[in-house]
């Protein structure tokens, strides 16, 4: 249905940022939570808002701008998303000497880039989302302006970001040289028509699917991730990890999707991307193991993530893919949430070693954390072994029992080091070296959220899987 | 008002995540009325919904209420549904409702515990998943419930777990529980398998619809009669219930008399669709009901701890309720059920409020002439003891009776005379509790005679009410001979129970009413004679019959027979391959995969330099890999 | 067709493999001066990054922005007429938007060049 209504969420995420530039220029007021209070208003607008729309198809600019349920149910977790960032993040951006409001106009922006992303068809409107979210995420990594990693990050990011939208663009060149056109149907439908451009418009498509592995951090375009996550403020770094990944594996969903359906014979893309990801599971959570700073073992943890999300993708089932991306978001958050607990005035603890005796300290904070990280390590009954079984058995009824094989294997190497950071919290004496600033109310509602999020999906994933099939019942094919 | 059924498990629940996240930190005053609350919360939602389920009519039933679907896997799915008819209502109100005067007894009982947040949890939680249990719409979610009070039971025999043998018998409860499980999971499995569904009401149809052969119906049967054993304690997987007996009496009460170890009749009663097909699963229920009925009956007759008494005497009268169950007469069965729940319940209570008089004294040959200390405790005891012993005319007559007759009807004559053999034990055994606690000679220990003193009123209280149900509940279901349609109890299960009741003319059931009765004053007499008139007797018996009593008073060595087949060669047997398969060969194995996957971690880190020109090389030395490959 | 991909993919793991080659044959001599960044062979003043003022290219960026921006009024302008109410509300909440900006980037100081 072809209403203004379409551009409702956008308007008000877009609306809320420049509001908050604003009354940061306007007021210059020395704590800046309150503009988070006001992000969070407008954050609950937008998710009361898609829920509300649910069902109702709602389209704009020719429909290039399409509120689906797909669409739908990924503005709806990615709000919830960076609700929860903001939350834990209003105490640390003022202890990390980062309080700027800018900090929450730029998240907004990078959101409302995401949204653009998700409810597009068209590749042209992709790529204007995708640097709307890469524009404002390379001045978040470098958000701490006077520490060095933050600003390394930033540029690492800046430059290798440039890399690979260069790669975008110039596949989508190919492509529209192919067929004439930058609409992902139109695209899917003429490698269906035998043309001699084949070879020219598949060109292309590898490029562009370059680029959103970038994005999504599959090995080998992997490098930038884990000095990006070390570098960056805890809070946006968690950010990254979540919602750029499900920006770019909803884009590859509706790229690939159609595209297996195709005549055109899709083998090739197929065992490519068959590689990639068994090569993106081993290699994660093989260097993960030699970690021992923890914002880095989750970087690597957060490569080998996108590597068994894959595997959902290439069993074609978007179902479980949507499902790992939904408990991926809330075990992960969860988890940066307890790093971000774990700081003091300038000072963050990311070293294994400050966690010895951490789960006695601080007993909410160790005991949630842990529960995240045996999520992502796929123990039941957590939403993460959930997740993993959905996408597995997928491929398994699919045929692809190799790469669950690996799969399964790299998932019990990955046991190996999230289960080391419970040790030292549980297992080692405490150094007393821990002396943390962090628990305020806001930090703990977010964990208690995720920790809700984690077990509802775990034990009664039912209601969520019949959102998640309603919403990949809307895709086309 | 019946459309708020759902509501029922909702309270306890609610006041359990409380009780658990704040409970250090609240008053007792505060925790002992929460906890009570939300039981009687639940009762009074069951009342309500009860008073409405009798103006619903049949053609309604069960009254079904979906909350979520919980599990979906491809083909198996599974709501989180809850239902309401009349087997349901009769279990609930008995659950919430005793569970109601149990929690009220419990303040006066764990006034001076110091985990008294802790034991209000669990006993809410326990309630919760007791009706969980009983309120679930299929076989999966009812084994949700099923293993929840198996754990509550778990950890409330094990309550006080400093003392060794309170935590080793609640593992003992958990290991021989799953044991029973093991076959509920099977026939479960099996039923699905073989249905495609779970629920009671897809298992109804498809029975209804000839899908199942009696072949098919006896397995199932069977195991889910395994199932039954484990958690009702029957033979052979009776052994844990005596042991379970560590826990706090309000425990014992409520979980081990009154509920949780009635969930297999009722699970049995539920499915009576399923046992209807086969005979063959019904006499293996009846039988085996009957020989646990006279075998814990037996065994109770030597023992000298009060609560072991009453342990055997609970495992015997779920023998009694089986036996209903077994040749049909499921009625018959929940009606003893509910009958018990109110005299058992009311006995363990009675015998805590002794305890606390003794101060923790569970000997009975250290007791004796309680009588005039402790009044208000010994009336209510009586009451239940005349109660089970099936003396007219009190509640435990009337289901007892009922279960014999239908026995008998069905032409089952080994299993009734059983029943009545049983009978005789139950009316010797209770009564010599009742003559060696409360009469006779006093034979306290004088350190307890000083603190001799009548329980409080918040629980004597609940002991009044209790006795006072014991007394008037089987005035719901009078015997054939009273009159016609006095059958109320009956006829309300009806339409959840699909058996045919076999009709005996009026004058055998005299008969056999006569003759139950004639044995139970012949128990009650033998007991006066041999611990009143003439106290030498019973040790001039045992040492003429050394060994029958050795026999009897050691429980037939059959802890030790169990632990000699089997629990000693499992451990041994794990130590074996813990030796030399799992140090040398798995732990070999995994280190070395450990080590090698960390080497070539080691290795591939090394990519990683810092360099962002190393990144891009190799982002572009993967795109061209990529891309070649997708051209070629 | 084939051949033009023949020679760029010929190209582009020549280049790859003279990196490679490179990397892997040149000899390695790394010291703590080395890695500095180069400055023009002076020795290095600081270790520490400090935001330093970029005024210039705060003024070339923003001259940038908003001069690039206009280009989009032209497309608007042809077809005006067409569009209707419709362009000009459009229109409207553009420039409303790159006004905003504009007012933060004036209260945010980048227009001030000293102080």
């Amino acid at each position: 249905m072809n209403s203004l209504y379409a551009l409702a969420p956008l308007s008000i995420i877009v609306l809320a940022s420049i509001i908050i530039l604003l009354l940061e220029v306007f007021l210059k007021k020395e704590n800046k939570n309150y503009l988070g209070y006001i992000s969070v208003f407008f954050l609950t607008a937008c998710f009361i808002f898609c829920f509300m729309s649910w069902g109702k198809d709602y389209s704009y600019f020719n429909g290039s701008l399409l509120l689906d349920n797909f669409a739908l149910f990924f503005f709806m977790i990615l709000t919830i998303g960076t609700l929860l960032i903001i939350l834990m993040s209003l105490n640390y951006i003022s202890l990390m000497d980062a309080n700027h409001g800018e900090f929450f106009a730029l998240l907004l922006l990078a959101l409302s880039g995401m949204f653009i992303m998700i409810s597009s068809t068209d590749f042209l409107v992709i790529f204007l989302g995708l640097e709307v979210l890469s524009i404002s995420s390379y001045a978040l990594a470098g958000l701490k302006k006077k520490d060095e990693q933050s600003s390394e990050a930033s540029v690492k990011y800046f430059l290798l970001g440039s890399f690979a939208s260069a790669f975008l663009v110039f596949g989508l060149a190919f492509l529209f040289g192919a067929f004439k056109t930058t609409d992902i149907l139109g695209i899917i439908d003429g490698f269906n028509k035998p043309t001699e451009l084949g070879l020219l418009a598949i060109f292309g498509l590898g490029m562009v699917i370059i680029s959103f592995a970038f994005k999504i951090a599959f090995v080998p375009f992997h490098m930038w991730t884990p000095d990006v996550y070390q570098g960056s403020p805890t809070p946006v770094t968690a950010f990254f990890s979540v919602g750029p990944k499900a920006v770019g594996f909803v884009v590859l969903i509706r790229i690939l999707y159609p595209y297996w359906h195709s005549l055109f014979d899709s083998n090739v893309l197929f065992t490519i991307l068959w590689i990639v990801s068994a090569l993106t599971m081993i290699f994660g959570n093989l260097i993960a193991l030699r970690q021992t700073n923890v914002k880095r073992i989750l970087a690597y943890s957060s490569i080998a993530h996108a590597g068994y999300i894959l595997v959902g993708i290439l069993a074609m089932d978007n179902a479980s893919c949507v499902f790992y991306l939904t408990v991926y978001l809330f075990m992960n958050i969860g988890a940066f949430t307890a790093i971000t607990a774990m700081t003091k005035k300038g000072k963050e603890y990311v070293e294994l070693e400050d966690y010895a005796g951490a789960g006695f300290n601080h007993p909410w904070i160790g005991a949630a954390f842990a529960v995240f990280l045996f999520s992502l390590a796929g123990f039941p009954p957590l939403g993460g072994f959930l997740a993993k079984f959905y996408v597995f058995a997928a491929a398994v009824k699919e045929g692809l029992i190799s790469l669950v094989v690996i799969g399964i294997l790299a998932s019990l190497v990955s046991v190996y080091y999230y289960l080391r950071i419970v040790v030292f919290m549980y297992m080692h004496r405490s150094a007393g070296k821990l002396d943390i600033q962090q628990e305020n109310p806001a930090l703990l509602i977010v964990l208690f959220l995720c920790l809700y999020g984690v077990l509802q999906l775990g034990i009664f994933p039912g209601n969520i899987l019949v959102f998640i099939r309603d919403a990949v019942g809307s895709l086309p094919f | 008002m019946t459309d708020l059924f759902w509501l029922i498990p909702f309270f306890p629940i609610l006041s359990t995540f409380i009780l658990a996240v704040f409970g250090t930190k609240l008053p007792k005053k505060y925790i002992s009325l929460q906890a009570c609350f939300a039981v009687f919360a639940s009762f009074a939602v069951s009342l309500i919904s009860f008073l409405g389920l009798l103006k619903t009519g049949p053609e309604q039933l069960p009254l079904l209420k979906t909350l979520f679907s919980w599990i979906t896997a491809g083909k198996f799915q599974i709501a989180f549904s809850l239902q309401f008819d009349s087997l349901t209502a009769v279990m609930t109100l008995i659950v919430s409702g005793v569970g109601f005067i149990i929690h009220v007894y419990s303040i006066g009982y764990m006034a001076k515990d110091k985990s008294y947040a802790r034991f209000f949890t669990y006993m809410n939680l326990f309630t919760f998943s007791m009706l969980m249990l009983v309120m679930s719409s299929n076989l999966v979610l009812m084994f949700v419930g099923w293993e929840g009070v198996g754990l509550c039971s778990y950890l409330l025999i094990g309550f006080w777990y400093e003392k060794h043998s309170a935590s080793n018998a609640g593992m003992k409860a958990f290991i021989v529980n799953r044991i029973g499980d093991a076959g509920f999971l099977l026939a479960i499995l099996f039923l699905f398998v073989h249905i495609g569904s779970v629920e009671f009401t897809a298992i109804n149809q498809a029975i209804s619809g000839n899908m199942i052969t009696a072949g098919f119906a006896t397995l199932v049967g069977i195991l889910l009669f395994v199932g039954a054993t484990g958690k009702s304690a029957q033979i052979p997987l009776y052994v844990w219930l005596p042991d379970a007996m560590e826990g706090p009496t309000p425990v014992s009460a409520l979980i081990h008399a009154a509920t949780m170890v009635t969930a297999g009749v009722y699970m049995v009663a539920r499915m009576n669709m399923l046992y209807s097909l086969s005979t063959t699963a019904g006499n293996i229920v009846a039988l085996v009901g009957a020989l646990t009925a006279v075998f814990a009956a037996s065994m109770a007759l030597t023992q000298n701890d009060i609560k072991r008494v009453l342990a055997y005497s609970t495992i015997s009268q779920l023998g009694y309720m089986f036996i209903g169950c077994g040749v049909g007469a499921y009625a018959a069965g929940i009606f003893h059920l509910y009958t018990h729940a109110f005299f058992k319940s009311l006995l363990f209570l009675a015998a805590g409020s002794v305890m606390h008089a003794l101060s923790g004294e569970l000997n009975m040959q250290k007791m004796g002439g309680l009588k005039k200390y402790l009044p208000r405790t010994y009336y209510p005891f009586l009451i239940g003891a005349i109660a089970i012993a099936g003396i007219p005319f009190l509640s435990g007559f009337f289901s007892k009776d009922a279960i014999l007759t239908s026995a008998y009807a069905q032409g089952n004559y080994l299993v009734w005379a059983l029943g009545i053999l049983g009978a005789v034990m139950t009316a010797f055994y209770m009564f010599r509790l009742i003559f060696m606690t409360f009469h006779g000679k006093e034979r306290l220990e004088p350190e307890a005679k000083k603190h001799l003193h009548e329980s409080p009123p918040v629980m004597t209280l609940p002991l009044a009410v209790l006795a006072f149900f014991a007394v008037v509940a089987g005035y719901v279901s009078l015997p054939a001979v009273f009159g016609k349609n006095l059958d109320w109890f009956g006829r309300f299960l009806e339409p959840v129970i699909h058996g045919h009741a076999h009709h005996i003319s009026l004058g055998m059931e005299w008969l056999l009413i006569f003759i139950s009765v004639a044995v139970a004053v012949l128990g009650i007499f033998i007991a006066y004679v041999f611990y009143i008139s003439k106290t030498h007797l019973p040790s001039q018996l045992a040492q003429k019959f050394p060994f029958l009593y050795r026999l009897l008073f050691n429980k037939y060595y059959v802890d030790e027979a169990y632990n000699a087949l089997f629990i000693q060669p499992a451990v041994k047997g794990s130590e074996l391959v813990y030796k030399h398969f799992d140090l040398k060969v798995i732990d070999g194995a995994v280190n070395g995969a450990g080590k090698s996957a960390n080497a070539v971690g080691k290795l591939l880190s090394f990519l990683q330099t810092g360099f962002i020109k190393d990144y891009a090389l190799i982002f572009l030395v993967g795109a061209i890999l990529l891309l070649g490959y997708l051209l070629f | 067709m084939t051949e033009i991909f023949l020679v760029f993919l010929i190209y582009g793991l020549l280049g790859v493999i003279m990196v490679l080659v490179n990397k892997i044959l040149g000899p390695k001599k790394t010291n703590p001066v080395k890695l500095k960044p180069f400055e023009c062979g002076s020795p290095y003043l600081q270790d520490r990054i400090y935001p330093v003022p970029i005024k210039y290219y705060l003024v070339a960026f923003l001259f940038l922005l908003f001069d690039v921006e206009v280009v989009y009024f032209f497309p608007w302008a042809l077809v005006f007429r067409e569009l209707g109410t419709a362009g000009v509300v459009f229109m409207s909440v553009y420039v409303a938007l790159l006004a905003l900006g504009f007012v933060y980037a004036w209260k945010k100081g980048a227009f001030q060049w000293e102080g």
